[in-house]
């Protein structure tokens, strides 16, 4: 009969408890599912790809000689002849110029509503980043020259298996 | 009869823990986080950067027993954290923390000055972001990896092939030494422009990256020479 009461009473309590559980979250969970690009490079999408290798290639305005240096090395071993890939290095700096900005004001923009206990509109930001990455991959097809574009092309389609991007969603 | 009610019991207690976990879900996040480690070298260096960057959506279920999460969230802010490791050399990076809804970004650079041709590397890296109520809400790492400088002299013995404005030119290992090179191994295509001729012998420094000690990539930049050289 104790054991009878033991049960009841905890299926009273695990049905009274989540409020209290969920305040008490542990400060770490189980490994996010993450979509490996080695594994299942189909599953980056192509703007991502691109705006991961643009942003890493380019540089900020007034670069130091060691950003410089790297950028060279970066953009070198995507096989591109010397005039496309000044042209490439030209098309990247500028999509960083205009990425950092656009991200900057979205982002001050987002603290003051959090702030005020409001949420900003981050699916049309999401939106507002991918078109850019689109208009510079067609900046990028209209600028190099054929063979040169389908090396690039090819070459960002490589490089997708160094990359690792979140699965669509997270449930706590 | 007892063993029939303890039975029923136990499902009982069962059926509302399972509704007791489900309604646990206060918090939905969705992320669109994404992280790219780029290795490569100019012949002398080793360069290896990781970058990280995106967004999350946290919502909170509008449920009563989730009001207390909805009044913790106004503080929370999620970090974005990188790093990498090349050699016995670590090159964290902590990018600038936001909002739950802000857009945030990191990046680190690492560099193996003077590269000793043919040594193999350590190259692990991961990149994460951290939230200050949900913990890590991205995580995505490698190890396994090595990366070497390695050279490959070579001399253009399969012709060339143009095809619409790039000349495909054809190498084979030119090499001043009896090393059988690491890349570059029986033969590798370098392009040009289709106005321009191949140079008959190059230099052709490469980054060779092993995967559990398998060669799995050599990526290279071609610099021109005047005759075979030692190779790596």
């Amino acid at each position: 009969m104790r054991c009878i009461a033991t049960l009841t009473f905890l299926a009273v309590l695990s049905g009274v408890c989540p409020a209290n559980a969920q305040s008490n979250m542990p400060a770490h969970h189980a490994p996010v599912r993450v979509i490996d690009g080695a594994v299942n490079p189909e599953l980056i999408p192509d703007l991502t790809a691109y705006r991961l290798y643009l942003l890493t290639i380019s540089k900020p305005p007034n670069p130091t000689d060691e950003q410089t240096k790297r950028t060279d090395a970066d953009t070198r071993k995507a096989g591109l002849q010397e005039p496309d890939r000044l042209s490439l290095v030209a098309i990247a700096d500028d999509f960083n110029y205009q990425y950092h900005n656009m991200v900057k004001a979205y982002n001050d923009a987002a603290t003051a509503a959090w702030k005020q206990g409001q949420r900003s509109d981050l699916p049309a930001f999401r939106r507002q980043r991918d078109q850019l990455v689109q208009s510079t991959i067609d900046r990028l097809n209209h600028t190099l020259t054929p063979g040169g574009w389908s090396t690039f092309n090819t070459y960002v389609q490589a490089e997708k298996r160094r990359m690792k991007i979140a699965a669509p969603e997270v449930g706590q | 009869m007892r063993a029939s009610i303890l039975s029923f019991l136990a499902v009982v207690f069962l059926a509302a823990a399972s509704t007791g976990a489900a309604a646990q879900s206060c918090l939905t996040i969705s992320t669109d986080y994404a992280s790219y480690m780029s290795g490569s070298t100019d012949g002398v260096n080793l360069y290896a950067s990781v970058l990280l960057d995106g967004s999350a959506y946290m919502e909170v279920q509008p449920y009563p027993y989730c009001e207390p999460i909805e009044n913790e969230l106004s503080s929370v802010t999620h970090t974005p954290l990188v790093g990498v490791t090349l050699g016995s050399n670590n090159y964290p990076a902590r990018g600038e923390s936001g909002c739950p809804d802000c857009y945030i970004e990191a990046e680190t650079d690492g560099t193996i000055a003077n590269a000793t041709q043919g040594e193999d590397y350590n190259c692990t890296w991961y990149a994460e972001v951290d939230c200050s109520f949900a913990g890590l809400i991205f995580n995505s790492s490698e190890d396994g990896v090595t990366i070497a400088l390695t050279t490959t002299y070579g001399q253009n013995t399969l012709g060339s092939q143009v095809i619409l404005d790039t000349r495909f030119c054809g190498y084979t290992p030119a090499c001043s030494n009896s090393v059988t090179p690491t890349c570059g191994n029986p033969s590798w295509t370098v392009q040009y422009s289709s106005s321009e001729e191949c140079n008959l012998y190059i230099r052709n420094p490469f980054i060779a990256v092993k995967v559990n000690g398998v060669l799995t990539e050599c990526v290279g930049v071609e610099f021109p020479a005047s005759g075979p050289g030692p190779c790596s």
